[in-house]
């Protein structure tokens, strides 16, 4: 059993709003005992205006595996990852980190504008810790890896924002470290990219290295982590990546309902096991469902299109999107003043992973938005066939022998 | 003392693991700072060259001393060696608050901003001090044998020069006040060292002041290597070199201790 890349063990950060120090008179003392090494320096309480960014958070990372760090925004993300790389120190708890670490917090954050690109692959290759005579080697595989051959001598200020984050990815794409921290960098660059970004990362881990990803794409967290942490300034879940994403999706979705008072209002739904009628969140493909909708009819309006939207929830992927006109719910004829309840019965044709529904009333003649409901259910598909993707193509391998 | 000592060691283990990337911020700011300009390093020369020729005309009006040397000699290398201290300290007491990005998302030793500065400085002051060889040929003033102790020179300079920049450049993060009152001293200041006359020419107060001024010592040394050749290791010398390495030991160590703050104030 191999000792683990990475402890942080019990880590609390604090913070303070506003400006530090009012005066003089407060700093100096402090800072004396601050300097003398003696003082109450970090206390364990909270003074006025603080807060804990990180409170009590530990984990592990084994060689070869990734953990993804996901949360809302300030959640404390960066921050943890602040104190892995030593930009922060933490106010109480400890951390160990084995062998040299390799970080990307911010893309391009050691680039300056007026340098060629050359010139910064050698100072951000430097500042991430290679040696010169490594970027040399490297100089021009990184150039070939980030596409930028034909600008590399030009200063990037003069960079599109998507060279800039290529070339930032692509330096520590080539280095050579035994822990990798990575601050979402998903979020820029084209598919593309983004795919030879992930099949970087799965390439390292192969190597041995250990991964700590922070990232709002929580598909490719699943994809690529074999842990996750979802945190919220203490830590809300960790473990199994879809346990913990399922975790996050249902506090992050926040059910967003459309004022009422328009003619025609979605008021709830629940997702319904067809057979036996119970409520379900979690089910095999292909298990028949019903999403029992509730509307409440103010006027009698023509021209309604009640919409159910599938999304995959981990990366907002529409896998379903249909309409339902007056014609099959027969809204238009019940009389204002009065609720409705209809049965959508549904197949859950999808593949392992999380998807929400959101359900629309919509005016067709106006198109106009009457009223929303999302997620009007969160559902869990799970199942143990070795896919991914998002449909079922039913592959079935046949082997012909040629002689 | 022992935790001290491990500390001192760590501190200096972290500049040695981290110096190609000394060396890439020094080179960096270098091209930075010639980057899209036409005369590009003669700039380094050219500055002192200006000043000095004001001051010789100022001075010569107001006062007659003979300093032994021909006084652009004289000024010119009081002036160099002034700058160096002052345009270091003027750079890297922002360094750090100039660096915002680099500061709070990556991490390595935070010496290397002040530090690169200095260096980029120093280069600076290199290249200028070709011109003081140029008016030792023009004037035919030769060096004796004390020369070969510039290097000793140079570094009680720089040791003075790292050290103030150190604790500046910590210090204008939690105030940024500090870059204005930098600028302010160092424009008086100059007339505060022998830059321009040499101390004999003050009695009482002000001679006394211009003595005590570390950096005079260091200027006084270089005049006695390059042009008097009489000894250079004068009690003031090392008196000053002394003082010059516990200060740079000194604020090395507050500067280290306050550094995992920058991040949060910077």
């Amino acid at each position: 059993m191999s000792e683990p890349k990475i402890v942080f063990d019990h880590v609390w950060k604090k913070f303070r709003r506003g400006e530090r120090y009012d005066s003089l008179r407060d700093l100096i003392p402090a800072a004396a005992a601050r300097m003398v090494g003696r003082g109450k320096s970090e206390s364990a309480a909270l003074g006025e205006r603080e807060f804990w960014a990180v409170q009590d958070v530990s984990f592990e990372v084994m060689e070869g595996r990734a953990l993804g760090v996901i949360g809302p925004n300030g959640a404390g993300k960066s921050t943890t990852l602040k104190l892995l790389t030593k930009v922060l120190r933490p106010t109480r708890g400890e951390f160990r980190v084995k062998g040299r670490i390799g970080a990307l917090i911010e893309i391009a954050a050691g680039f300056h504008p007026d340098l060629t690109g050359r010139e910064n692959i050698f100072l951000q290759g430097t500042i991430m810790g290679m040696k010169h005579r490594e970027i040399r080697e490297k100089v021009d595989e990184i150039i070939a890896f980030a596409g930028v051959e034909s600008f590399v001598d030009s200063p990037v200020k003069r960079y599109s924002s998507g060279m800039n984050a290529r070339l930032g990815f692509s330096i520590a794409a080539h280095l050579d470290p035994d822990v990798l921290i990575i601050d979402e960098v998903l979020s820029v660059g084209d598919a593309a990219f983004q795919e030879r970004c992930i099949r970087r990362m799965l390439e390292f881990k192969q190597r041995g290295v250990a991964l700590v990803f922070v990232s709002h794409n929580l598909q490719a967290i699943s994809q690529l982590c074999d842990q996750a942490l979802f945190l919220k300034g203490a830590t809300q879940a960790i473990g199994q990546p879809a346990e913990v994403i399922r975790r996050y999706l249902e506090t992050a979705m926040v059910r967003e309902q459309t004022d009422s008072g328009s003619p025609i209002d979605v008021v709830e739904a629940r997702l319904l096991d067809s057979i036996t009628g119970e409520p379900v969140s979690v089910v095999e493909p292909g298990r028949r469902l019903t999403l029992r909708a509730r509307y409440m009819v103010r006027e009698a309006v023509e021209g309604i299109n009640l919409t159910l939207v599938c999304y995959r929830s981990t990366d907002m992927l529409t896998v379903y999107d249909g309409n339902f006109r007056d014609e099959e719910t027969h809204i238009n004829q019940v009389a204002p003043g009065n609720e409705i309840e209809i049965d959508l019965d549904l197949s859950a044709n999808l593949t392992r992973g999380q998807y929400h529904l959101k359900l629309e009333v919509f005016h067709n003649p106006t198109q106009t938005r009457l009223s929303s409901l999302s997620p009007a259910a969160m559902l869990t598909v799970e199942e143990n066939r070795t896919y991914d993707g998002i449909a079922d193509l039913a592959v079935n391998p046949v082997v012909h022998t040629r002689d | 003392m022992a935790t001290l000592a491990a500390e001192v060691r760590e501190m200096v283990e972290e500049q040695i693991r981290f110096r190609s990337l000394l060396v890439q911020m020094t080179k960096r700011d270098l091209l930075l700072r010639y980057k899209q300009t036409v005369m590009g390093f003669a700039w380094a020369v050219f500055m002192p060259l200006i000043q000095t020729g004001i001051f010789a005309t100022v001075i010569s009006r107001v006062s007659n001393f003979d300093p032994g040397i021909p006084y652009p000699l004289f000024a010119f290398t009081g002036v160099l060696a002034w700058n160096f201290f002052a345009i270091s300290i003027r750079f890297a007491s922002i360094s750090l608050s100039g660096n915002t990005a680099l500061v709070s998302k990556v991490y390595f030793p935070r010496e290397i901003f002040p530090l690169s500065q200095v260096l980029v400085c120093f280069v600076d002051s290199l290249v200028a001090g070709l011109v003081v060889i140029g008016l030792m040929v023009w004037y035919g003033v030769m060096p004796g044998v004390q020369v070969i102790l510039l290097p000793l020179i140079f570094l009680v300079h720089i040791l003075w020069t790292a050290a103030a920049s150190f604790v500046l450049a910590a210090a204008n993060l939690f105030f940024r006040d500090v870059k204005y009152i930098v600028e302010g001293l160092l424009t008086v200041a100059m007339f505060s060292t022998t830059a321009l006359y040499p101390s004999s020419e003050f009695s009482g107060a002000v001679g006394l002041i211009m003595r005590l001024n570390p950096i005079s010592a260091v200027i006084d040394a270089y005049r006695n290597a390059l042009f008097y050749n009489t000894p250079v290791l004068t009690q003031g010398f090392l008196l000053s070199a002394l003082a010059g390495m516990f200060f740079f030991g000194l604020s090395w160590l507050i500067f280290h201790r306050a550094e995992h703050m920058f991040a949060e104030r910077v």
